[in-house]
């Protein structure tokens, strides 16, 4: 017999506890007497004090000591048998795309079932009782089965074998180790199933693959042009690129088909291809043509063999110069113009992007479109500053808060600026300076996002609308604030990569539904920020998101991973444990037994019941509220 | 008990038992009741020498003719006693089955004096001292017994104006310090008799011995922790009968007597067992 938990063991200080409050409780046990004084000598006739007087044994007490004993015992885990060491079997199991490859002459012999087999063959080699953990790889890791779950029934581990789909990108399997070698501890080591053989040896891990060098060939690209102004082209543009990446030529066919319900067949092609070598195809689609689904036909590893390019819809940015005609209105437009997805908003639209003169108050019916303040602010004059700092005409050297995306790609190089205003007169986080003047900077306390250029970009004084930094400026911050709009940027992703979706602007923040390609459904609730962050899409295909049960967004992800569809690398075999740990010997103790729980459980709560009853009926010695009186009324019989 | 069950009960007990009459002469006015002294009534009783200040209307004076001697002839005396009962209304006369011993004693006391013709006063000894003469069976259903002095304190303290010669019984459970000389003194000055009757708990007649408790005095409020093992229930038990045989020997001494009842009694026990015999009541 032993304690599985031998710190309930201290719930064992109730017992001296309960005897305490029982020993000092019938010193308070008042009773109403009358003749005090016929007890008086009683008490002084104890010179030493108070006496040590034998614990009296009462019902309640014994309850109380019963109920305090079983407690403990159900919190310290009572088992019967002797702890013993089991072994503990850890596998680690490469959780990559290629892990799906097979050899397509060898149907149901993928290389993720040659693993299950083994992984099934191992746990039978586990001693009676021993205990297996299956892990996945990814970041982080996932655990299949256990930690340290009963190897027998084999039918569970089995089942989870069944559940596992290796289809993540190439990943390093360095966590799933590490955490599989913390399990294990210093006494055993663990397995890494993969499909690929390490080079040397690892500590405390014995790779083992199963792999078989293949040929293969998958899509490594594709990407869908947003449909453009149907006024100006009618229809879009997909581009997908495949690779052969074995050195013996292949011949695929390939075949795009819409994936919406008549699932119209757009392209279909049969191409040859040398070894290691690429085809690449742009194909014309039609207005409102709808998510493509690319396939080829079968080879060692379907995974990469299927594309789903979903339609991209451009988030156009209307902008608006509230400005005087002029140069500088001109350069604006001139320069938007040829930045891609803009549209010009005539005076009082609404627009997301608005140009004005720094000496103008931010116009709050614009809602939330953001600000440009072009122009030096003026100078307020004080009694406390009677002379001000003039404006000043400088070519630099400017100083760029690269961190900043509104200069990405700007060089500020041979600008000349004119009229650079001593101070903002409010707060700003500078992005560009020029000595101890702010020449761009981000408004920090304006209600809505604003950027202030404090300098007159004017041709007249100075040389910035002349210059490319210009438009890219202006790029820069097209792009930013088409990020910020409600929607996705890119709805074809990369397998592993994650996904932003800035989401409309809704004050009852319902609660969201993800819809992945297979599998059941995940309810989100609504981020902070309005900005969903999904880092975690574990397989491939056309995901949806909901929004009270309404689609609000849908994107594709693809594998795309040329490390995962090469699988001339592929190779079977075992390397040895650098440093094989002493064994994979686990402590463990003698499974816990329900009925003893349950036996448990119902003894202490009847030990409990007792005690209130005992109690109650004041038999038992236990703590009342009321005193007592000597002698109870008699029952007459007169 | 409701006073309605209580009336019932001491009816039936009032039928069978009278109060005893003592011999000494007893107060009050000329009555209707004989007494066991000489007096003036019809009923000859005996003759004797005469004496003087003997009432010259009770000289024999044919027995003077035929023997020279003055001789009176005795005549019981016609009586009308006076019951006069002093009350403990302490609190400690509430505790356990005391307080509804001592209601039903004092009404039967009471109806007992109605039947004698006997007028009973009750002497109320609690935060003060009364006397009730009307509608006593009313004032012992509203007898409060919470008084923190005790009897002998306000005995002490104020004279009390009993009736010369009257019947005294004083109802109390004794249970405070106390100088039984001075209390007795107190109660049977100018008695006609004394009796002290003593209504104790049974636990305070015979403790349990059992575990330690905390005894707090329902009077005065203050405690002791008393372990209460053989030892200490024995000294207590010695205590208590030295404090009742003190109390007889006072009242002894008065010509009294002194009786106690424990709460398990009934009344009717009580009476037959114990107010009988010690010569309080008598049978009809």
């Amino acid at each position: 017999m032993f304690f599985a938990n031998p710190w309930g063991l201290l719930a064992l200080f109730a017992l001296p506890a309960i005897a305490a409050i029982h020993f000092l409780r019938r010193r308070f046990m008042p009773q109403r007497i009358a003749g005090l004084f016929l007890w008086a000598d009683e008490v002084r006739q104890r010179p030493s004090g108070r006496r040590w007087d034998r614990l009296p044994i009462s019902a309640s007490l014994i309850l109380e000591l019963l109920a305090a004993l079983l407690f403990a015992l159900l919190l310290a885990d009572l088992r019967f048998g002797k702890p013993a060491e089991v072994e503990h079997l850890v596998l680690v199991l490469d959780a990559t795309a290629s892990m799906s490859a097979g050899d397509p002459a060898e149907p149901g012999k993928k290389v993720r079932d040659k693993v299950a087999d083994a992984v099934l063959v191992e746990v039978a080699r586990l001693s009676a009782g021993g205990r297996v953990t299956l892990l996945a790889t990814g970041e982080p890791p996932k655990a299949l089965y256990g930690p340290a779950a009963p190897a027998a029934p084999i039918a569970a581990v089995r089942a989870a074998l069944d559940a596992w789909r290796p289809t993540l990108p190439d990943h390093a399997p360095d966590p799933a180790l590490a955490l599989g070698r913390q399990l294990v501890g210093d006494r055993g080591h663990v397995i890494f199933m993969t499909d690929r053989l390490s080079s040397q040896g690892v500590v405390g891990v014995t790779y083992r693959a199963f792999g078989l060098p293949l040929a293969n060939v998958g899509f490594i690209a594709g990407r869908r042009e947003a449909d453009p102004d149907p006024k100006v082209v009618a229809g879009s543009r997909c581009f997908v690129r495949l690779r052969n990446f074995s050195l013996a030529p292949a011949s695929v066919e390939l075949t795009a088909r819409t994936t919406d319900g008549d699932t119209r067949e757009v392209a279909r092609e049969t191409i040859r291809l040398d070894g290691r070598a690429e085809w690449s195809r742009t194909i014309a689609l039609p207005a409102n043509t709808p998510a493509i689904r690319f396939t080829l036909s079968d080879d060692a590893l379907a995974a990469d063999n299927e594309l789903i390019l979903a339609p991209e819809s451009s988030k156009k940015v209307r902008y608006r110069a509230d400005l005087a005609p002029g140069p500088v209105q001109r350069a604006i437009g001139k320069a938007m113009g040829s930045i891609r997805d803009t549209v010009a908003a005539a005076p009082g639209e609404p627009a997301d992007l608005v140009f004005q003169p720094a000496t103008k108050a931010i116009d709050r019916a614009d809602g939330r479109a953001w600000r440009v303040l072009l122009g030096p602010v003026p100078q307020p004059r004080s009694p406390r500053a009677p002379t001000t700092r003039p404006e000043i005409t400088t070519d630099g050297p400017f100083t760029l808060d690269h961190a900043a995306a509104v200069v990405r790609d700007v060089a500020f190089e041979g600008v000349i600026l004119g009229r650079v205003g001593a101070s903002p007169g409010q707060p700003v986080a500078p992005v560009i300076s020029a000595g101890d003047r702010i020449v761009l900077g981000r408004l920090t306390e304006s209600p809505v996002p604003a950027w202030l250029l404090n300098a007159d970009p004017d041709p007249a004084s100075s040389t910035l609308i002349h210059s490319e930094d210009w438009v890219i400026l202006l790029a820069n911050l097209v792009q930013l604030r088409r990020e910020a709009m409600p929607g996705l940027d890119d709805r074809n992703t990369r397998l592993g990569e994650s996904v932003s979706i800035p989401l409309p602007e809704s004050p009852a923040k319902p609660a969201l539904t993800l819809v992945p390609p297979t599998g059941p459904s995940s309810d989100i609730p609504w981020p902070r920020g309005d900005v969903l962050i999904l880092d975690d899409l574990a397989s491939s295909g056309r995901w949806s998101l909901r929004a009270d049960g309404k689609e609000i967004e849908t994107f594709a992800v693809n594998m795309l991973d040329e490390r995962e569809s090469d699988l001339t690398g592929a190779a079977s075999g075992e390397v040895a444990a650098a440093q094989a740990g002493l064994g994979r010997m686990l402590v463990t103790d003698a499974p816990g037994r329900d009925w003893l729980i349950a036996l448990l459980i119902a003894a202490t709560a009847a030990a409990i019941l007792g005690n209130w009853w005992v109690v109650r009926q004041g038999t038992g010695g236990g703590v009342t509220s009321q005193a007592r009186t000597f002698g109870p009324a008699a029952k007459r019989t007169d | 008990m409701t006073p309605e069950q209580r009336e019932s009960r001491v009816g039936g007990l009032a039928k069978v038992y009278g109060l005893a009459i003592p011999r000494q002469p007893t107060g009050g006015v000329i009555g209707q009741m004989l007494g066991s002294a000489v007096g003036n009534s019809l009923e000859f009783q005996d003759h004797r020498t005469y004496s003087p200040g003997d009432d010259p209307r009770h000289i024999d004076w044919s027995a003077y003719a035929r023997t020279d001697q003055l001789t009176v002839r005795l005549y019981r005396e016609e009586v009308s006693p006076r019951l006069e009962v002093v009350v403990d209304a302490s609190a400690s006369m509430a505790t356990g089955g005391k307080g509804e011993l001592l209601r039903s004693l004092l009404l039967l006391l009471v109806r007992l004096a109605d039947k004698g013709r006997a007028a009973p006063v009750l002497w109320e000894i609690g935060e003060r001292i009364e006397p009730v003469r009307h509608d006593l069976a009313a004032a012992i259903d509203r007898l409060e017994l919470r008084g923190a002095a005790a009897l002998a304190e306000q005995l002490a303290a104020a004279p009390i104006g009993f009736a010369p010669r009257s019947m005294r019984l004083v109802v109390s459970d004794f249970l405070f310090p106390h100088d039984a000389d001075a209390i007795v003194r107190r109660v049977a000055d100018r008695a006609a008799s004394l009796a002290m009757v003593q209504l104790l708990t049974a636990e305070e007649d015979r403790p349990t011995v059992g575990r330690p408790a905390k005894l707090v005095d329902v009077e005065s409020g203050e405690f002791l922790d008393v372990t209460m093992d053989p030892p200490a229930v024995r000294r207590y038990r010695d205590r208590l009968t030295a404090l009742q045989t003190g109390l007889a020997r006072a009242v002894r001494r008065a010509a009294g007597t002194f009786v106690t009842i424990v709460d398990t009694m009934s009344l009717a026990d009580a009476c037959r067992d114990v107010l009988t015999p010690a010569g309080v009541l008598e049978v009809r």
